[in-house]
């Protein structure tokens, strides 16, 4: 099994979650739709429940990302080692891979 | 998007990105992250310069020669079990390398750090060349000390002190 496809799993798990979450809850919006809350009470738990989840997964996803930058790091570093590491070139926006790259640390 | 297109790795620049921002975000307490990203000219050659500075707890003088050293990890009373993987810089340097382009790390002992990867642009298509004076590069850092949810290492310790 390569080192990467269980990570890979969770990744893409937490990008359905994300997305389930924000079809289900991801608005005000969307939460007065289901009928929610009926008194003041129970739209503020649910409001801090939201937030908490969201923060919850942000934090998994953004970690799932960042361990497999790690994990990658380690087997160039054994191709390094090796001598069989090669660069892999592509035209990309650099401002949008930098921008990404601070979000995964940097997050609302 | 509008920003400027480069040929190079992404997955390592990515990687190399990830492995600088995760030092500055673990080793900043206070103050600022700033990623700038800038364009050189040097006889004729041009270059992009990405930086990254932080206002973090430095490094001393007398450990400046083991920070790209392979597991060259610092340690300091001040962080207590708080240290790094020693890996990150030491394959970061490997990675610019070999994208013929270079690193250099700055930093005051108490004051932050910088660390700067400069990357020729000359195998660029003329017809982004030309277009180059016209960019206009915004920084993107911000501000961290009013921030005590946001970032994920202090989100993740505070979530992980209140599970135990």
């Amino acid at each position: 099994m390569n080192f990467r496809t269980p990570l890979n799993a969770i990744m893409n798990s937490y990008r359905f979650i994300e997305s389930t979450f924000n079809d289900m809850v991801g608005d005000e919006e969307n939460m007065q739709a289901a009928g929610s809350f009926n008194t003041p009470r129970s739209k503020k738990k649910f409001e801090h429940n939201r937030q908490n989840m969201k923060k919850f997964i942000t934090m998994g996803s953004n970690s799932s990302v960042l361990l497999l930058s790690l994990i990658d790091d380690i087997l160039d570093l054994s191709k390094l080692e090796r001598g069989t590491f090669s660069v892999n070139k592509s035209e990309f926006v650099l401002e949008a891979l930098v921008k990404e790259c601070y979000d995964l640390f940097y997050f609302q | 998007m509008k920003g400027l297109v480069v040929h190079s790795d992404s997955n390592r620049l990515k990687q190399a990105m990830l492995n600088i921002l995760s030092n500055s975000f673990k080793f900043t307490f206070e103050g600022f992250i700033k990623i700038t990203l800038k364009i050189i000219e040097k006889e004729n050659n041009k270059s992009i310069c990405i930086s990254v500075e932080d206002s973090g707890i430095g490094i001393k003088d007398s450990d400046m020669s083991k920070v790209f050293e392979l597991f060259g990890m610092v340690s300091d009373k001040k962080l207590g079990n708080l240290k790094g993987n020693g890996i990150g810089l030491n394959v970061t340097q490997k990675y610019i390398q070999h994208l013929e382009g270079q690193i250099t790390l700055e930093s005051q002992y108490g004051k932050g750090t910088s660390v700067r990867i400069f990357l020729p642009l000359s195998k660029l298509p003329s017809e982004i060349e030309k277009r180059l004076d016209a960019f206009d590069f915004p920084s993107i850092g911000e501000e961290i000390a009013e921030s005590t949810d946001k970032d994920l290492v202090k989100l993740f310790n505070e979530t992980y002190s209140r599970m135990t």
